[in-house]
């Protein structure tokens, strides 16, 4: 059994049991959480699990940590390395998100978002808080929207009335989708209408593959991978951070916030463990104040939506910032190499 | 704050697992302390690792998570997108099949829909 329980299985009452729960949960729990839908899913969460950009990531995590605290409060001696298991939870969570998504029909709805956008006679249109879709001449008019339900029924009746003996799959999506409104005769929700022509094109989903097929490893507190492609020694460490001072504010920014190691380990965090920089070198080269500092590690690394938000700037501009941080920083670290 | 951190405060603060308050004052101790800011970098090293470090700076890696959204998707059969964000989308989808799918069924549909629409006319 690991000792990191040890102070959650030897606690007294409850309230040494719930104190001895949270620092399980919050500082060796949640960062490995964090870790592991960052590598797995490229979802990103602050320390606390939230995400400004990304719901889906903020649920996961509360996934992963409710599943935590169950597995705590009720039978924590069946857990022989507390780190593994967290990392086997997190990673249970994200293969389980995988197998929920339809990317055949995500890729469908991009498909008919399109068609909306290039054609005058279709539209697409939020009411409250849905998007219909339907004949342009429909939008905005109060026409009753049509439940899937009157529908789903009838979609082969739909088929042999307007395309008998035609290969739907070989017809123009714009086509099957105006006959499709003019047959049903209202409006309907995006999803809705994604769903039934899933079914009239007959669009299967891949089955996404199983965790127990690859074990996953947490690489957290141990060895660090390197490739062809990486950069080591802590001296570049300090290059790198001598040069990253020196660049134009956006484009430092721009690199600092989304800097990751190959293990995950944003910068701040990088350059303090290895000794290269004190907290208030940090502040001063980034030219902010330390405190300022700790918000925005506590975020970091940041996904490209997060740090174009952070810089109030678009994405567009974030990749350009990027790309010439990147340039200018391979230039320098290989000319003194 | 004029005393020294507490290990648990250490702890705390290397994970962010403090009130904002609170982690902006351990924050500027840390930063003024020589003594809790050297217990501070062990503790980060215990929790965070302390062998060297490896970075890349390939453009495979740094956007392997920035998958193509709607409207990119949309610029990039319009053949819109700015130069700089073109060559972020091409280095994502060099490491991403799914992405790599997206738009090749998105470019199929257009094109078939383009070619029916022009026949039409």
């Amino acid at each position: 059994m690991d000792n990191l329980l040890l102070s959650l299985l030897n606690a007294q009452d409850e309230q040494e049991r719930q104190q001895a729960l949270d620092e399980l949960l919050i500082i060796h729990a949640a960062p490995i959480i964090r870790q592991v839908l960052r590598q797995r899913l490229g979802f990103y969460v602050n320390a606390q699990g939230v995400s400004k950009t990304n719901h889906d990531a903020e649920d996961l995590y509360q996934d992963a940590m409710t599943r935590m605290i169950q597995v705590l409060r009720e039978d924590p001696t069946t857990i022989d390395d507390f780190e593994r298991y967290v990392g086997r939870v997190a990673s249970n969570v994200c293969t389980g998100f995988l197998r929920s998504k339809y990317p055949r029909r995500a890729r469908l709805k991009n498909a008919l978002r399109d068609v909306f956008r290039r054609h005058r006679d279709l539209a697409s249109w939020q009411y409250q808080n849905e998007i219909l879709c339907g004949l342009a001449a429909w939008r905005n008019t109060g026409k009753r929207v049509v439940s899937g339900y009157d529908v789903d029924t009838k979609l082969d009746a739909f088929l042999s009335t307007r395309f008998a003996g035609e290969d739907l799959r070989a017809v123009p999506l714009s086509r099957i989708v105006a006959e499709l409104f003019e047959w049903i005769g209202g409006p309907v929700e995006l999803d809705v209408l994604v769903r039934m022509l899933a079914y009239l094109l007959d669009i299967k989903e891949q089955r996404i593959e199983s965790l127990e097929d690859h074990e996953y490893e947490v690489n957290f507190r141990g060895s660090i991978r390197s490739t062809e492609l990486d950069v080591e020694t802590n001296e570049l460490l300090g290059r790198m951070w001598r040069v990253v001072k020196r660049l134009p504010p956006k484009q430092r920014d721009a690199f600092a916030l989304r800097f990751q190691d190959s293990a995950g380990r944003d910068l701040f965090t990088a350059l303090l463990a290895a000794g290269v920089v004190e907290l208030k070198d940090l502040a001063e080269g980034l030219g902010r104040p330390v405190a300022d500092l700790a918000r925005l590690w506590s975020q970091m690394p940041m996904d490209s939506e997060t740090a174009a938000g952070e810089l109030n700037t678009s994405l567009n501009n974030l990749y350009k910032w990027l790309s010439r941080a990147r340039r200018r920083l391979k230039a320098e670290l290989r000319g003194k190499s | 704050m004029t005393h020294h951190l507490s290990t648990s405060q250490l702890e705390r603060f290397c994970v962010f697992a403090l009130a904002e308050d609170e982690l902006r004052a351990v924050a500027v101790h840390v930063a003024d302390c020589p003594s809790c800011h050297h217990r501070f970098v062990e503790e980060l090293r215990r929790k965070k690792g302390s062998g060297p470090f490896t970075f890349s700076l390939a453009p495979e890696f740094w956007f392997r998570h920035d998958h193509l959204n709607f409207d990119q998707l949309v610029d990039l059969a319009d053949e819109k997108l700015d130069p700089c964000t073109r060559e972020v989308i091409d280095a994502h989808l060099r490491t991403c099949e799914t992405c790599r799918e997206d738009v090749h069924s998105f470019l199929a549909y257009r094109k078939a829909d383009t070619r029916a629409t022009t026949a039409d006319m």
